[in-house]
């Protein structure tokens, strides 16, 4: 339907109302708009960032973790099997250093005991460095039987 | 580095464990039990820090340093010091309230707080770990080197026909345990035998005596054939020697040494001049195959043996002028011979020293610990804590001081005898360590000990040149230079003065002698205790005629 065929009272109701005064948005709404876009699109990219880098760090703990168990069962894994404690006998110490005041009187109570405890030392002393760690029984008897590399080389 | 990660990786969990703490006491409502219980956990970090630096300060007063500058001190001192600050500013900075809200610890990370004091918790054992498995391993070490270092100065095995071990052996089992002198005999005659007591409490015609002489003639023969053999060796591990491997030999020894002494007086009393020559030889003898064995205490026996053998000679020329083929049948070895085994036998004694530490080291000899060391059944932590801190210094300070000792005794004595005064100090000990200071202080008398023994062998090599100088030519020589050279080489020089022997006549009697330990030429009689007056030996100037033998 053309405008020419509306009824008079509703042409003039589009008069009034083209003639009414339009309200007009606010002059920086555009930027702010923009702005906000401008935003919205800079945080997606860095959030999925953050989730990267969350990851990253998880891994790096994970593997800090390992690594540290890993260090602890190789230190552990590298104990040597040393001499076990051996039974010592007070008495047997008394009586030498008895002995050895009897054997040399000049010698003082005390230089005896100690003469007598360090005396008795000697027989730890061992000839050779102590065989390898993790070494199995079997492999022991053959570097004995064989004797330590260094003699034998 | 080991130890400064292990101060790093301490400081780093003491810190973080007020910060778990911290963060987790922040959520309790009251406050006073908030922060009371705050300043409770910080404080068990700084307390235990305080408390290893004042244990490390002790020893060092005990071993006379001055503590503020002992690096363990100091080490445990600025750890308690950093871990002190870096609690207070977890303290602050987790209990400041912000705004009158809840404390700032409240929105700490617990979780992942706890997670790191654990792994940093994990990661200081396994430093201190590694630290102790490393210092495990160079004690092990430490101990095959004092093995290698013990056969270095085992003594060399003679050939067979000339080694006198089989001989004595056979001596020993004809004497007979514990057969010595008979309690019967009185401390006197032990005494008299020593050549400390008086004539007076000794009587040579006791039929009991007599028997019990005549009882020990088989070993005493087999005594006086094994003295005259050129070398001793008895088969045993010197690779690992020990007491109970060496005693009963030395104890063997020195019975056999004191009852040839008796036995020469004996004889000499009853003008058997030529056995009682014979018995003289063969505990110079027996004294000289004691000192093959390089164990200190072996020295000391050979020393008293030696001494033995000298107070009988005396005794024996006072009794009798032996002819001049007895004189010179009794071969005295040089004087000194004391003194030239005394760096071989202090070599042994710094691998005994070695091995005493490594076992303290190696938890292997808890009954060392608590002699040495005053400290009865020590726990595992407290041997652990020896062994990372305190063995390695302690080890290298002993072995410093017995290489001192070695050095002082490849010199002659006289040389250095204010070293020797200076070494053997206990203060000069005691700053070694507690090691050396447990270890040490037998050692540091010996050389006297043995620079005497020495001396008094001098004065006898000398007084038996001028016995045979008046056998042969029938007076006495008028000074020690005449002897030169057909009796003596040279005239022996004193190991406390380094100037040769002297020889005074004294009371109607030849002396000669030796300026002691004291250095006086003060004409006084020796004295043991004091260690003042010459070392002496005398001859009648009258005595009777030479007497060939019975």
């Amino acid at each position: 339907m053309e405008p020419s065929d509306l009824p008079p009272e509703l042409k003039g109701l589009e008069r009034r109302l083209a003639a009414r005064s339009r309200l007009q948005p606010p002059a920086d709404l555009r930027l702010r708009v923009l702005a906000a876009m401008r935003r919205e699109l800079a945080a997606q990219p860095a959030h999925s960032r953050r989730s990267w880098a969350g990851f990253w760090q998880y891994s790096a703990a994970v593997a800090a973790g390992i690594l540290l168990v890993l260090n602890l069962l190789m230190s552990m894994g590298n104990r040597s099997d040393l001499p076990a404690s051996r039974a010592a006998n007070g008495a047997d110490v008394q009586q030498v250093a008895a002995k050895i005041r009897e054997l040399v009187p000049f010698i003082s109570p005390e230089a005896a005991l100690c003469e007598a405890l360090i005396l008795r030392a000697g027989s730890h002393l061992e000839m050779v460095p102590q065989l390898r760690p993790g070494v199995s029984s079997l492999q022991a008897l053959q570097q004995i039987e064989e004797g330590p590399s260094w003699v034998t080389r | 580095m080991g130890y400064a990660m292990m101060w790093l990786e301490w400081l780093a969990a003491a810190i973080l464990f007020v910060a778990v703490a911290t963060a987790c006491l922040a959520r309790l409502r009251r406050p006073r039990l908030r922060i009371g219980l705050s300043l409770a956990a910080a404080l068990l970090p700084i307390v235990k820090g305080s408390v290893i630096a004042c244990i490390f300060a002790y020893v060092a007063m005990v071993t006379l340093r001055p503590w503020y500058t002992y690096h363990w001190f100091l080490f445990w001192f600025s750890w308690t010091a950093c871990s002190a600050a870096g609690i207070v500013l977890v303290l602050v900075a987790g209990l400041r309230r912000r705004g009158g809200a809840s404390p700032g610890a409240a929105s700490w990370p617990r979780g992942k707080l706890a997670l790191g004091l654990v792994a940093v918790l994990l990661l200081s054992w396994i430093t201190f770990w590694n630290l102790d498995l490393s210092i495990k391993g160079r004690l092990a070490s430490l101990r095959a080197e004092a093995g290698a270092l013990a056969l270095s100065v085992a003594p060399a095995r003679p050939a067979e026909s000339e080694n006198a071990a089989s001989v004595y052996r056979q001596a020993f089992d004809a004497l007979g345990k514990g057969d010595d002198l008979p309690p019967e005999f009185g401390q006197g005659w032990t005494d008299w035998t020593n050549g400390h007591g008086s004539t007076a409490d000794f009587d040579p015609a006791d039929p009991k005596l007599a028997a019990f002489l005549a009882r020990s003639e088989g070993a005493m023969s087999l005594l006086r054939r094994a003295a005259a053999m050129p070398a001793c060796y008895f088969d045993h591990d010197y690779g690992r020697p020990s007491i109970w491997m060496l005693l009963p030999e030395m104890t063997d020894s020195h019975r056999s040494a004191r009852l040839l002494a008796l036995d020469a007086r004996v004889k000499a009393s009853q003008r058997q001049t030529d056995r009682a020559m014979e018995d003289i030889r063969a505990v110079f003898g027996i004294a000289r195959h004691s000192t093959a064995s390089p164990i200190l205490i072996s020295l000391l026996i050979a020393a008293g043996s030696d001494e033995a053998g000298v107070t009988a000679l005396e005794a024996v020329l006072n009794f009798s002028q032996p002819s001049a083929g007895q004189l010179a049948g009794l071969d005295l070895s040089p004087p000194g011979m004391l003194q030239r085994n005394l760096p071989r036998a202090l070599r042994m004694e710094e691998v005994f020293g070695v091995s005493v530490a490594v076992d303290i080291g190696l938890a292997d000899d808890p009954l060392a610990l608590g002699y040495l060391l005053a400290v009865t059944a020590p726990a595992e932590p407290f041997v652990a804590g020896w062994r990372v801190f305190l063995s390695q210094d302690e080890v290298a300070a002993y072995r410093g001081g017995v290489r001192e000792y070695q050095r002082l005794a490849d010199l002659p004595y006289y040389a250095v005898a204010a070293e020797w005064k200076t070494a053997s100090q206990p203060e000069s000990i005691c700053r070694r360590g507690i090691l050396a200071k447990a270890l040490m202080p037998a050692l540091g008398s010996c050389a006297k000990r043995l620079a005497q023994g020495d001396a008094r062998h001098g004065v006898a090599y000398v007084a038996v040149a001028a016995a045979r100088y008046r056998a042969e030519k029938g007076r006495l020589p008028e000074t020690l230079d005449a002897l030169v050279p057909e009796y003596l080489p040279a005239v022996p020089r004193g190991p406390f003065d380094g100037k040769p022997l002297r020889m005074v006549v004294r009371d109607g009697r030849l002396v000669f002698y030796s300026i002691g330990p004291d250095t006086k030429d003060g004409g006084t009689a020796f004295d043991e205790e004091k260690g003042t007056g010459d070392i002496t030996f005398s001859l009648p100037i009258n005595v009777a005629k030479p007497s060939e033998s019975h």
